[in-house]
């Protein structure tokens, strides 16, 4: 066989190298999310829309059903930004990923759950409006 | 139950691109469009990357740099008649050179070392992945991306030349330059 055709050949390989679809990498996502957070969300005077006030509300798990909610739940996404300027990413008014300040400390947010400093699921982060 | 009060400073849900061009423009501040962008966009860059580099943790640090620097860079792309698959493109094509970069010394010792192990034996080697890789690894850099971006991802003259900000004639001289650069070297080896 010729070189040339050795070449195609070897083409063609690595052609069919991760021919198959790759799964969407959703930790990436997760990542860059948090990434567009850095750098938009404690800058609010770069970001697009301001729109009504609402509240972060924390769910704690095994507490008792949530009486007494304030409003109703805000179905939404984007960016919340919180008092002290942390950003938190909510998608469909459940917060995703970011930082809250709870009962003076921070937690992370990840994956839709809020967790301890030992990194427990503690509980979930809603957004609510603040109208009765 | 307690409650943080704050203010929803970004509101996305009014936004409904029905094109590119303004669906990139929403991603700059829209995280619904950029993770929108990111799923159309990511089996073509973690294709290419994957294509090139073997190592499967190699790789994937590779296509997180990509999109990572689509977050930040995104910002300062402009249409401007360059299609964003094109601009990621040059990002990928930016990540994987600092890649072959640290490679390019490695295989050249390899190549050294196989003529002389093979030195001597008549049997047609067998062709594998890792003796291409090898052998596209000991191109000189901008023979490499021409050369894999044609011959492996497929496309075309026009649009490598404007991945790589480069005249098509550049493009095709290289392309030339590069396949002829390693029919050589496979020839060396007994291909």
């Amino acid at each position: 066989m010729r070189t040339d055709d050795r070449l195609d050949e070897g083409f063609e390989l690595l052609r069919a190298c991760s021919r198959e679809q790759a799964p969407i990498d959703l930790d990436l996502e997760e990542r860059m999310m948090k990434e567009l957070a850095k750098l938009h969300g404690p800058r609010r005077s770069l970001l697009a829309k301001m729109t009504a006030a609402a509240l972060l509300v924390v769910l704690l798990t095994g507490a008792a059903a949530a009486t007494g909610k304030i409003g109703a739940i805000v179905n939404w996404t984007g960016f919340f930004e919180t008092p002290d300027g942390s950003a938190v990413y909510v998608e469909n008014g459940r917060a995703i990923s970011g930082e809250v300040n709870f009962q003076g400390m921070m937690h992370e947010i990840k994956d839709g759950k809020m967790l301890d400093e030992n990194g427990n699921d503690i509980g979930t982060v809603e957004l609510w409006s603040d109208s009765e | 139950m307690a409650s943080i009060v704050g203010e929803i400073v970004a509101d996305v849900k009014s936004t409904e691109p029905n094109d590119e061009r303004s669906l990139v423009e929403s991603a700059k501040h829209d995280p619904a469009a950029l993770a929108e962008l990111y799923r159309q966009h990511y089996s073509a860059v973690a294709g290419y990357v994957h294509r090139r580099v073997s190592d499967r943790d190699e790789a994937n640090g590779i296509v997180s740099d990509v999109f990572l620097e689509m977050v930040r860079g995104i910002k300062r792309y402009r249409h401007r008649g360059v299609p964003f698959r094109i601009w990621l493109y040059r990002l990928a094509t930016a990540q994987l050179s600092r890649w072959a970069r640290r490679r390019h010394r490695w295989a050249m010792k390899q190549l050294r070392e196989a003529a002389v192990n093979e030195a001597g034996d008549n049997l047609e080697p067998s062709l594998d992945r890792e003796t291409m890789d090898m052998v596209l690894s000991t191109l000189p850099h901008r023979l490499q991306t021409v050369v894999v971006l044609h011959y492996v991802e497929g496309m075309s003259v026009a649009d490598i030349a404007r991945v790589t900000e480069s005249p098509t004639g550049t493009v095709k001289s290289r392309l030339s330059e590069g396949r002829a650069l390693m029919r050589d070297r496979l020839k060396k080896r007994g291909f």
